[in-house]
């Protein structure tokens, strides 16, 4: 009788301790809090980027919001290995029922733990298109990451461009709601365009997600179309330094490259960055990262209609800013950059300590790669 | 004798139906393997005519859906082709007697698929030995047949609906009459001259093209750089299209809707392109025929131009001689050179109010602040920046 009764005490405490268990998430790992188990109602897959532990941020432009995804993937990984897959679009076509021309590569992200390459993927066209996570292993296998049922959690965005709005240029905007984002210092700064008058803005959603957002809406001078603008989005950034201060560093179409010191974004509503550069008007900046090549650490921007940019963060430091526009078109200004001779770049990432990862448009063969190059070769 | 007989018949009819039993048996282990299409309530390929024992062994060897692709895998294409093919996501079951697969993502109606069984790597990972020494790949090419209620997508209008355009045209709006798919518009929209020849560059392309929020208006814009005058296209190209000459639109039905089919057929609209048109849009100018109080007798306006159709919808609003707004039906007739107003209660006697959007546009891009084109170095006039326009008119006295 006793046993019984210790039994029964004991099934009494677990249950509690389970639930609590549920309730807060993984023991380990304090960021899933405010998580459930469930199917995250992604309309499109877009944006996406790494968190803290592992946790995915995927910016959802269509629906207006970004999910943060626990995908249970914090195996470490200390190897310096090479990932390709030749044919990325054929592959992913094919597992997916479709032709090639049917599916669309939105973004790539490199979980900085595992090293396993995440992939967002929207198949199909018109109103049925469908957004897809995909992953590619270390040995190169390409793997659905089902959404069916994951820890997740999910917050809006508000004032996003309306469903037929569109830039100056004729673009819908509202695919635009989210451009990039970045987790840094328990916030993810999300990149994109809204609908209020000065459309350009970064929000900034403290993670685990509360209820209040902050947002800073932004103006930079554009050298190419020699005025202060405050349509463009950002196309891409990243969390940098420039003479020892936090930086955000910027890149948009057309394409200035600008500074906002994160301490003031911090603050102010309203921002004017300052220009460092005019990467040379009719190109897209897509992608932007920092590596190290013989212990000195270097930033990479690939590009649209361009070839792969490094750049000297000494530069940056030293950078005057540009208040003036440029006489031609296509011409730069400010920071100097090293074009590296690599092309049809579409999405760029880290990968470990030698190499980066791409998703690369042969020029020669109109191949989609996904392929390694080594960081000393850049 | 016939007592031995019936004895001797006996063992007969037993051998005999013994032997029957053993031939039907092995008949049925080696009974045709066959893949087809089955659609119920979720479309599903299968493969049945397994032998039960066998399929009982691959389901308790508990092989992950992996293994399961290596024996049944359907991949997209008519041929599975040499080489690595990428087989389909998807789920596999196996029930009494079949393997069943359901695609991750439904079929799509415009591609062929081939299911494959590949009976050596079934018994190899079954262990079955019934099935050992045979190499056969049992296959089937099929795509979704056609519902029989499903109509294609066509193209209801193209407006502006008149066979006159001027030269300097700006817009045209192609509306179809279901949900289109993006991507590749512009390569099936083209512009011929009278002798045939196709006018390029005539358009300008968008990557993420001009949709409605339904896909089923589709935006078409001339290049303006070709119309504004001054701007480098136009001083290179000219403007696409030449008054007095005559050209035909035409749109291709192999520009597929959201489901991945063609157009029911293709589209042509053949027109005469006008002297270009570089006056602003003005009410003054505009008939109004008042309608009779105490009826629901149509407001009409009249129009010497046709005016945008897309635009039309939304720029125009009535006002009572109170100023409340009046509801009502808006209609547009065929050529855009009318545009009438049915109220839903019946005309009070007294002066009412149109109010216009200044914004509202000719087919040539003219609005009412001023041309589209303006000639920056003769700037004679200003565009004032009034978001409306004002006409009244008043109700004609009871008939």
């Amino acid at each position: 009788m006793k046993l019984r009764t210790w039994l029964y005490c004991f099934l009494a405490a677990s249950s509690v301790a389970m639930t609590a268990v549920i309730s807060y998430g993984h023991p380990g790992s304090p960021m899933t809090a405010g998580m459930s188990v469930g199917a995250p109602d992604i309309k499109s897959a877009g944006s996406m980027t790494f968190g803290p532990d592992g946790i995915l941020f995927i910016g959802d432009s269509q629906g207006a919001a970004v999910f943060a995804v626990d995908l249970d993937d914090t195996t470490k990984d200390s190897s310096s290995d090479k990932v390709d897959v030749i044919g990325l679009d054929k592959k992913l076509a094919a597992m997916l029922g479709t032709t090639p021309d049917n599916v669309f590569i939105n973004d790539m992200a490199v979980n900085p733990i595992s090293h396993n390459i995440y992939v967002s993927v929207s198949r199909g066209r018109g109103p049925d298109s469908m957004p897809v996570l995909m992953r590619v292993t270390k040995k190169g296998a390409i793997e659905e990451v089902p959404l069916s049922k994951v820890m997740f959690s999910k917050t809006v965005l508000s004032n996003p461009p309306k469903p037929d709005a569109k830039t100056e240029w004729g673009e819908p905007e509202r695919p635009m709601t989210i451009t990039h984002m970045v987790y840094s210092g328990g916030e993810l700064f999300v990149a994109g365009l809204s609908s209020e008058e000065f459309s350009s803005s970064l929000r900034r959603f403290k993670f685990p997600f509360k209820d209040d957002p902050e947002s800073t809406s932004l103006e930079i001078f554009h050298a190419s179309h020699d005025r202060y603008e405050t349509k463009a989005p950002i196309e891409t950034f990243m969390t940098f330094h420039a003479n020892g201060q936090p930086v955000l560093l910027a890149a948009y179409t057309c394409s200035p490259l600008a500074i906002f010191p994160i301490a003031d974004l911090k603050q102010k509503k309203m921002l004017r960055g300052t220009t460092i550069a005019e990467l040379g008007g009719g190109n897209r900046p897509l992608d932007m990262i920092s590596f190290w090549q013989n212990g000195k650490e270097y930033v990479l921007i690939s590009n649209s209609n361009r070839t792969l940019m490094r750049i000297d963060p000494a530069d940056i430091d030293k950078a005057q800013p540009l208040t003036t526009g440029v006489k031609e078109d296509y011409q730069t200004a400010g920071v100097k950059y090293v074009s590296v001779a690599i092309t049809g770049i579409l999405q760029l990432d880290n990968l470990n300590d030698k190499y980066v990862v791409v998703i690369n448009r042969d020029m020669e063969t109109g191949a989609l790669n996904l392929r390694s190059i080594q960081k000393d070769r850049l | 004798m016939i007592r031995s007989n019936g004895k001797y018949l006996a063992s007969v009819i037993v051998f005999f139906t013994l032997g029957c039993v053993i031939i039907t048996a092995q008949q049925h282990s080696q009974s045709k393997i066959e893949i087809k299409l089955i659609r119920n309530v979720e479309t599903v390929v299968e493969a049945s005519g397994i032998d039960e024992s066998a399929l009982r062994k691959l389901r308790d060897s508990n092989l992950p859906q992996s293994a399961l692709t290596k024996i049944f895998p359907v991949t997209v294409g008519a041929l599975p082709g040499s080489g690595e093919v990428t087989p389909m996501l998807g789920d596999y079951t196996i029930t009494n007697d079949s393997i069943r697969f359901k695609p991750r993502f439904p079929f799509d109606p415009s591609q062929q698929y081939s299911a494959t069984f590949d009976l050596k790597t079934f018994a190899q990972l079954c262990g079955e030995e019934l099935y050992e020494g045979r190499d056969d790949l049992i296959r089937l090419v099929f795509s979704l047949p056609k519902s029989a209620d499903s109509v294609a997508t066509t193209i209801t209008n193209v407006y502006p609906s008149g066979d006159r355009l001027p030269a300097n045209q700006l817009r045209l709006y192609i509306h179809f009459s279901g949900p289109m798919s993006f991507g590749e518009a512009y390569q099936h929209i083209h512009l011929f001259d009278e002798s045939g020849k196709q006018i390029e560059r005539a358009f300008l392309i968008f990557d993420q093209e001009l949709w409605d929020a339904t896909r089923e208006r589709f935006t078409l814009l001339f290049d303006p750089g070709r119309i504004k005058r001054g701007l480098r296209s136009n001083g290179d190209l000219g403007l696409a299209l030449i008054p007095g000459r005559k050209y035909r639109l035409v749109i291709d039905k192999e520009w597929r809707d959201g489901a991945g089919q063609p157009l029911g057929s293709s589209f042509e609209k053949t027109f005469v392109a006008e002297q270009p048109d570089r006056n602003k849009v003005d009410p003054e100018k505009w008939d109004v025929e008042a309608p009779p109080e105490s009826t629901r007798v149509p407001l009409r306006l009249i129009f010497p131009r046709p005016l945008d159709h897309a635009l039309l919808e939304s720029a125009i609003s009535i006002f009572d001689p109170e100023g409340k707004p009046v509801s009502g039906r808006r209609e547009l007739c065929p050529g855009e050179t009318e545009f009438r107003f049915t109220p839903t209660d019946s005309w009070k006697g007294g002066k009412y109010t149109i109010r216009i959007d200044t914004a509202l546009e000719d087919l040539a891009g003219n609005n009412l602040r001023g041309p589209f084109d303006v000639d920056l170095s003769q700037q004679d006039e200003l565009r004032p920046d009034q978001k409306y326009a004002i006409i009244m008119f008043s109700t004609l006295p009871k008939q």
